[in-house]
């Protein structure tokens, strides 16, 4: 076997295992970013505020 | 503070009148009345513009200044309402309007007038917020929702812009400078002798 084969199942192991762990670390990640996000967006009051829903209309109209 | 602010941008309203008919739609305006309408100058020629119109819900708004039972009020985010309650519709704040926003249901006949009727900014007016008087009265109060008034938000060009001043201004300054020296804001060519640009 070619030396620079040798080590290729490793790499590919170590590939998956770090997929496996990642991928569902970045989903968590991602959600978690939604929700701080989401929270200092929101505002009270009866006024007119900052909202996501304001947010979406103000990205629209930037075109 | 967010100031509210009306911004329409003149090179992107293509008369199509959607945010008349969505305002009245949303607040169930009576018939005969407009509280949003567009209006085009030099039409069917070169250099044809409209432009969307209602109540610019002014800082110093003459509407307030003139009326004899005071029966204007402005919220913390200067959106100019009124309280129909008090209104003895007498006319004088169409009078003093320079965008002719208020209007006037006929009352009756020998051109009596009812009570004075305009745009609310989508922010409802001195009844309880969401309650069956207040969209009566003064229609939906869409910004209590966090929402923003129905008419900017349908726009399908854009042209009517609403919100926080400091926001919408904002969004029109990109696209000046998107558009380049002369196809700006309404009004350009005869403050600078672009004519038709």
């Amino acid at each position: 076997m070619p030396k620079g084969t040798k080590g290729e199942p490793t790499k590919r192991r170590d590939f998956l295992k770090l997929a496996s762990v990642s991928v569902p670390a970045a989903a968590v990640a991602a959600a978690a970013g939604t929700v701080a996000e989401a929270a200092t967006v929101e505002d009270t009051g009866e006024g007119l505020r900052d909202t996501p829903h304001t947010r979406a209309y103000f990205e629209s109209a930037r075109f | 503070m967010a100031r509210a602010k009306f911004l329409c941008d003149a090179e992107r309203c293509i008369e199509c009148n959607a945010c008349v008919t969505a305002c009245k739609n949303e607040h169930e305006v009576p018939w005969g009345i407009n509280r949003r309408r567009v209006v085009t100058i030099n039409d069917g020629k070169p250099g044809e513009r409209s432009i969307s119109v209602a109540c610019m819900h002014c800082s110093d708004a003459p509407c307030m200044a003139v009326c004899p039972v005071d029966c204007f009020y402005q919220t913390d985010d200067g959106v100019v309402l009124h309280s129909k309650d008090l209104c003895i519709g007498c006319g004088y704040c169409f009078y003093a309007c320079p965008f002719g926003a208020p209007q006037f249901p006929q009352a009756g006949n020998f051109g009596s007038r009812g009570k004075m009727d305009k745009c609310t900014f989508c922010a409802g007016g001195p009844e309880e917020t969401h309650s069956t008087a207040e969209f009566a009265k003064y229609g939906r109060n869409r910004i209590a929702e966090g929402k923003l008034p129905l008419c900017a938000e349908m726009c399908a060009t854009k042209a009517l812009l609403a919100g926080d001043g400091d926001v919408v201004s904002g969004i029109y300054r990109e696209r000046v400078v998107a558009r380049g020296f002369g196809t700006g804001a309404w009004g350009w060519g005869t403050a600078y002798g672009q004519k038709g640009s």
